[in-house]
């Protein structure tokens, strides 16, 4: 086995990895889909092209005397050069590539997805008015929901993981907000 | 302070109940959550950093190196009895490790990963000792234009070591040190890039960019894949690894201490790349290559070894340069920042009791890891069988309070869910995460330094070549970068060709 392709398969998950391996590389959970690749290269132009008018406002200066600008507009140069580089790049491996090679089936489950990231969001919203215990618990109650079916179970789990987290926590001198509980306690 | 009253007066501190329980509860959360196979150390260590505050900074800094160093004990249980791994260091592990533990050697493979995990790690924490005074004398030496070099080659050795594709990883970088630019501008007092927002004016947090980056996102990823885990039913007998086993496995333990302490004072994911190269070393030079793959020991032995060993070697730049090799030792930076200790070259002489207590912690960790991993082995095989469903709703609440807690600030949610979903599709499309936010802890210290120094010498760029250390850290950074850039241009012409 050669070091290369092995370090190319657990360098892009440093955080942890939930894949199985079965032969010591990784495996890409999905094949790269050369369009998203190719939208996504344009958002780092533009955001090069953006962080370098910006910068030009804050005062570049010169090389005695660098501002707050110049950093940043180097920067903002060295993103668009990488970026155009990395889009031919692209364009150029879309045209020599097998056409035999499928592109594996993607199984985003886009609608457990988004009912996660709605509780996310919601949390944030309603942390500060409605107090720790509630937010929490309707956060967790409707994320168990999306991976179980039974009510009452999911029920008592969100009560008992809300209130034995604000416990734990609150051991630990974390300050929660209380909210609309504020007159119990 | 000698070497050796240091150590003693570090156990004083280590063995005081606080922080010994602060040790153990570090080390068993890092256990945990190599174990678990939904949140990683980095992860875990973002959201139990709020927490820290009210601590000593000893406390905090012991308590957060276990989950560092306690992770690469409890991936490996994964790897070898589930063919998981529980963090990207063990992957390797699982080609061997669960080989054997389809043979009925379960017992062994565990047996050599944590004793040869304790080995390494010990080996590592007395190069640490040996090294770090010699490197923190000479870099109390060096100046803005040494210091910038050194961080400007971490950079590419990131790039060069993250592999992949060569253009994501400089995008990363390039985006990460963009990132480190929002805010009150040090030097001329400036506010950038905050966009009004008082919330920025501080820049983004490191917290919440991590906890999104390896805790939203990694949960994310998840959602989409059916975790199926089948545990081994059968009882895991023979912990101890037989004489023979320990012949064959003595020889890549101590290579792997080596290979992994040396490389974890590179920058980059060094304990799972030394694992890595310990595998392949392994392989090569044995007598019987072709056992590799179908249980050999000596492949669980090497990169069990070498990924522990890289957890001390790591250590060596953050405590003697202040420069941090990777995500793990930048949260550490930040960890120790907020209670205004500076790690760098005055750490050991203007803060003796961090600096001894962390080295005497880790020698104490890494003994209660082989007790956490060895007799209580039944405990973590009966965590794996918690089912994700139940895991991801925890994962997902502890990053939200975490987020929080931070400065009590809901901002700082709404922040960590962004870099959440901004990591969700940078992992779905192939860009590692690591050098993004390595870039964004160093990209402050790299450009107060090159600004300095263009202060320092009015301008002239030369000063950078003009001083010897600066020059050659620059010239080797720059052969880095010729070879990197020449290799991946033949391999494109090669697939245009093709």
């Amino acid at each position: 086995m050669s070091t290369k392709p092995a370090f190319q398969g657990a360098g892009s998950d440093p955080g942890g990895s939930a894949a199985q391996c079965n032969d010591g590389v990784k495996h890409e959970m999905s094949a790269p889909a050369h369009r998203s690749q190719i939208v996504l290269t344009f958002f780092w132009i533009a955001l090069g092209l953006f962080v370098i008018i910006l910068s030009y406002g804050l005062g570049i200066g010169g090389l005695s005397n660098p501002g707050p600008g110049l950093m940043p507009f180097a920067l903002g140069c060295f993103l668009c050069i990488v970026s155009l580089y990395f889009l031919c790049e692209i364009v150029l491996k879309q045209g020599s590539r097998d056409k035999d090679v499928r592109e594996k089936k993607d199984r985003t489950h886009f609608g457990k997805l988004g009912l996660v990231l709605a509780a996310l969001f919601a949390y944030p919203l309603l942390l500060e008015p409605l107090g720790f215990l509630i937010t929490s618990f309707s956060v967790l109650f409707v994320l168990f929901r999306s991976m179980s079916n039974r009510w009452f179970t999911v029920l008592l789990g969100s009560l008992f993981t809300a209130l034995i987290s604000y416990f734990l926590f609150t051991f630990l001198g974390v300050q929660l907000p209380k909210g609309i509980l504020k007159g119990l306690s | 302070m000698d070497v050796f009253s240091g150590i003693l007066s570090g156990f004083q501190t280590v063995l005081s109940p606080m922080n010994f329980v602060f040790c153990f509860g570090g080390v068993l959360i890092g256990t945990l959550v190599g174990v678990l196979p939904g949140i990683g150390p980095v992860g875990a260590m973002s959201i139990l950093l709020p927490t820290t505050y009210g601590l000593s900074p000893v406390s905090s800094i012991i308590m957060l190196a276990g989950i560092f160093y306690g992770a690469m004990y409890g991936g490996s249980t994964t790897s070898i009895l589930v063919n998981i791994p529980g963090e990207a260091a063990s992957v390797v592990t699982c080609l061997d490790g669960y080989q054997m533990a389809r043979k009925g050697r379960a017992g062994p493979a565990l047996g050599i990963s944590a004793l040869g995990s304790f080995i390494g790690g010990t080996f590592s924490i007395f190069g640490l000792v040996f090294l770090v005074f010699p490197l923190a004398e000479t870099a109390l030496k060096l100046g803005p234009p040494e210091y910038f070099s050194i961080i400007f080659m971490s950079m590419i050795i990131l790039t060069y070591m993250a592999a992949g594709s060569f253009a994501k990883a400089l995008i990363m970088i390039i985006t990460g040190l963009l990132l480190g630019t929002v805010g009150i501008d040090s030097v001329s007092g400036v506010a950038r890039f905050s966009f009004g927002s008082t919330s920025l004016l501080d820049g983004i947090g490191l917290i919440p960019a991590a906890m999104g980056l390896f805790g939203i996102s990694e949960v994310f990823t998840n959602l989409e894949v059916e975790i199926k885990r089948s545990v081994f039913e059968t009882r895991i007998r023979h912990l101890l690894p037989t004489v023979q086993d320990w012949k064959r496995s003595i020889g890549p333990v101590i290579r792997g201490s080596f290979i992994g302490f040396f490389l974890g004072i590179l920058p980059g994911p060094s304990p799972v790349v030394s694992s890595f190269l310990s595998y392949s070393i392994e392989k090569k030079i044995s007598k019987e290559p072709e056992t590799f793959g179908q249980g050999a020991i000596e492949g669980v032995a090497g990169p069990e070894t070498a990924n522990n060993a890289a957890t001390g070697g790591s250590f060596v730049p953050l405590l003697a340069l202040g420069i941090p090799p990777n995500v793990s030792m930048g949260l550490l930076l930040g960890a120790l920042m907020i209670h205004n200790v500076i790690p760098g070259p005055l750490l050991i002489t203007q803060h003796p009791d961090v600096f001894w207590g962390l080295i005497s912690s880790m020698y104490l960790g890494n003994a209660m890891l082989v007790l956490l991993n060895l007799p209580l082995i039944g405990i973590w095989v009966k965590i794996l069988k918690i089912p994700y469903r139940l895991l991801m709703p925890l994962i997902l609440l502890c990053c939200l309070i975490g987020a929080y807690s931070i400065n009590n600030n809901v901002v700082d949610v709404v922040i960590m869910i962004l870099f959440g979903i901004a990591g969700y599709i940078l992992r779905k499309l192939d860009y590692g995460l690591a050098p993004l936010i390595l870039a964004y802890v160093l990209g402050p210290l790299l450009e107060t330094h090159f600004r300095t120094s263009l202060i320092m010498s009015d301008g002239n760029l030369a000063i950078f070549m003009q001083r010897p250390i600066s020059c050659a850290t620059l010239g080797v950074s720059a052969i880095l970068l010729i070879s990197t850039g020449f290799s991946y241009y033949r391999q494109m012409k090669m697939k245009v060709i093709q």
